[in-house]
């Protein structure tokens, strides 16, 4: 009988369990970060245990081959593994700071299956029952009974079968933590020119790259603000300067670029650059400039007076919907003293 | 090291000043008073933004004393005198049109009379222009408008703002007058709102024509609606007039870009953010 099973293992009959696996990832975005989930799935057709190890890898670089574990450019976020029985799933999520640490996140479930097998090994004696009872127990199911006369006997069988890898990948969408400005020279002219230019740059982890988005600004719903209108009131024969269009441009990342053909002013190559910010007095409302500071030198009405403003900055998805990342955002705008014009736009400075 | 503190310190300023000093530059609604050196010119602003009609404003040489504010300097010897603080208390009106407009300037010169002001219209848009005024001994004369002077100005390829320098430079000459240009966009530029990103030169000039059919036909070659604003600057030591050339603003104090140019290929129009 023992031979007898044993052939039928190897026939198939009781052969290892047919399993199903599979693995996936998901991500909810949020502003800041993104919750990620990922799962492995395992399906049986018998009892068995299982072995799960689920692992989440960010990868930072999108130009790197995504392998798993051998990738240089992948760093382990977090496991999960434990054992699991039957058809059952074994699942992980967490909360990844999006604009930091991610860019690809991909799971990779490992299953190893260890099933056992019980099998029942007895010597039995079969009887004949016309009646269908038979007084020694049994059965009553049919006429045939048996009586063990030892056992049953349990023999286990255990197969441990690595599953392999399943993987699955999920694209994270980074967006900047802030701004960057590096102050990059006057408007070419002699003086009086007032308008300083400032490389715009994107605040985020250096791994990242955001060539081919688009960034734009946006002053609303701050109202910007020119002190020196309000000081001169309808003394000033100058108009009130209107507030700037929200300049607007493509991350350009690593080629020259010009900010436009009227100013002629050309820069870089810049890391996740998207342009030249122009804050200031242009050439055509120059002579409001001098007209205050000479004002000043005559001690009327204040020392000094600037127009500021505040600008929100937003990147589209990849692809997906514009978001802000920049709150409350950063503030531009420029002082007048009756010596100095001095220009500012998120934490850098420039002095004429 | 003080000095970068000092500057920080006025640059913390701007975050919290702006708010609370906002309100004074913003203009009433009609049938509100407006307290102001150009009460008409703010009121005109207003009307403008809210029907998106031209409407410039020429502000008359003021050398009677009775319509200046004399202010004494905190030092140096130099008196700054600016335009007579005004109220007016607008009429309303339920469209903007010449005869609206005529019965606005009357209310105003009934309200202040001398300078006085009417309005005359072209096909770029309405003008309010200066009737009459007081000389320094206090006759009423006329206001002799300074862009009802003929000017020449050699034709040319300049930049628009060359061109709009050049504009002003033929009115100084042919008044005696000296006429400062302006434009207070500070983005985009002068030449990009009149040239939406083509041509950056234009070829310009006129013969012996009325300095204001001269401007009109100046604009009206912009991508960008310009409206103006001729106001003079009447200190003894520092007269002179600035013409302010700028866009059409909307109630969020927007400006109204490019909406001359009905194919602007060249032009970046910025992605309106979400709301």
């Amino acid at each position: 009988m023992k031979r007898l099973l044993i052939l039928s293992v190897l026939l198939g009959i009781t052969s290892a369990p047919a399993v199903a696996q599979y693995a996936y990832t998901s991500t909810s975005l949020t502003q800041g970060s993104t919750n990620i989930y990922a799962s492995t799935h395992v399906e049986v057709d018998y009892y068995t245990a299982y072995y799960y190890y689920v692992a989440m890898w960010s990868e930072l670089d999108p130009n790197c081959s995504v392998n798993g574990y051998s990738s240089d450019c992948s760093t382990l976020q977090a496991v999960a593994s434990g054992w699991s029985y039957g058809s059952s799933s074994a699942s992980w999520s967490a909360s990844v700071p999006i604009s930091a640490t991610s860019y690809v996140v991909f799971a990779v479930p490992e299953v190893v299956e260890y099933h056992e097998v019980w099998l029942e090994e007895c010597y039995c004696y079969i009887y004949y029952d016309p009646y269908g009872y038979s007084l020694y127990g049994g059965e009553w199911a049919t006429p045939y009974f048996y009586v063990c006369a030892y056992g049953p006997v349990v023999y286990t069988y255990t197969n441990v079968i690595p599953l392999g890898l399943a993987y699955s990948q999920t694209t994270v969408c980074p967006f900047p933590t802030g701004e960057s400005s590096t102050w990059f020279g006057w408007e070419p002219g002699d003086s009086p020119y007032y308008m300083a230019f400032f490389v715009a740059g994107l605040q985020a982890n250096p791994n990242l790259s955001f060539d081919d988005r688009y960034v734009y600004e946006d002053l609303n719903p701050y109202n910007p603000f020119d002190s020196c209108k309000a000081a001169w009131g309808s003394n000033s024969p100058f108009d009130p300067w209107n507030p700037p269009a929200g300049m607007s441009g493509a991350v350009v990342g690593s080629i020259y670029y010009g900010y436009g053909p009227y100013y002629g002013v050309y820069y870089g190559p810049y890391h996740n650059g998207y342009g030249m910010d122009a804050i200031g007095w242009p050439n055509s409302y120059s002579a409001s400039v001098t007209w205050y500071q000479n004002q000043m030198r005559n001690g009327y009405p204040v020392p000094s007076c600037y127009w500021a403003a505040y600008q929100h900055m937003y990147m589209n998805g990849c692809p997906g919907s514009p978001q802000q990342y920049y709150e409350p955002g950063h503030s531009i705008g420029g002082f007048i003293t009756s010596s100095t014009v001095y220009m500012f736009r998120a934490g850098a400075y420039a002095t004429r | 090291m003080k000095k970068m503190i000092a500057w920080k310190a006025l640059v913390g300023m701007t975050c919290v000043i702006p708010m609370i000093l906002w309100a004074a530059q913003t203009s009433p609604p009609a049938g509100e008073s407006i307290v102001s050196g150009r009460p008409l010119s703010d009121f005109a602003d207003e009307l403008e933004t809210r029907y998106r009609t031209i409407i410039t404003y020429e502000e008359p040489l003021l050398v009677n004393s009775s319509d200046l504010d004399v202010t004494l300097p905190a030092f140096g010897s130099k008196i700054f005198m600016g335009p007579k603080m005004r109220t007016f208390i607008p009429p309303a009106i339920e469209k903007v049109d010449l005869p609206n407009l005529e019965r606005i300037i009357n209310v105003y010169n009934g309200q202040h009379g001398f300078p006085s002001f009417r309005v005359i219209s072209s096909g770029y848009g309405l003008h309010i222009i200066p009737d009459k005024v007081r000389d320094a001994q206090g006759r009423v004369i006329s206001a002799n408008p300074l862009l009802d002077t003929l000017i020449i100005v050699p034709t040319a390829k300049r930049t628009p703002w060359e061109t709009f320098e050049a504009f002003c430079q033929a009115v100084s000459d042919a008044t005696g007058i000296t006429v400062v240009p302006s434009c207070p966009s500070l983005r985009p530029s002068y030449d990009e709102l009149f040239t939406a990103g083509g041509n950056p030169e234009i070829t310009w000039g006129v013969e012996s024509v009325n300095a204001r059919r001269a401007l009109i036909d100046l604009l009206s070659r912009s991508a960008t609606t310009l409206s103006w604003h001729l106001n003079y600057a009447p200190s003894p030591d520092d007269q002179f007039y600035v013409l302010n050339a700028s866009p059409i603003l909307l109630p969020s104090r927007e400006q109204v870009l490019y909406d001359r140019c009905g194919d602007c290929p060249n032009v970046k129009r910025p992605i309106p953010p979400p709301r």
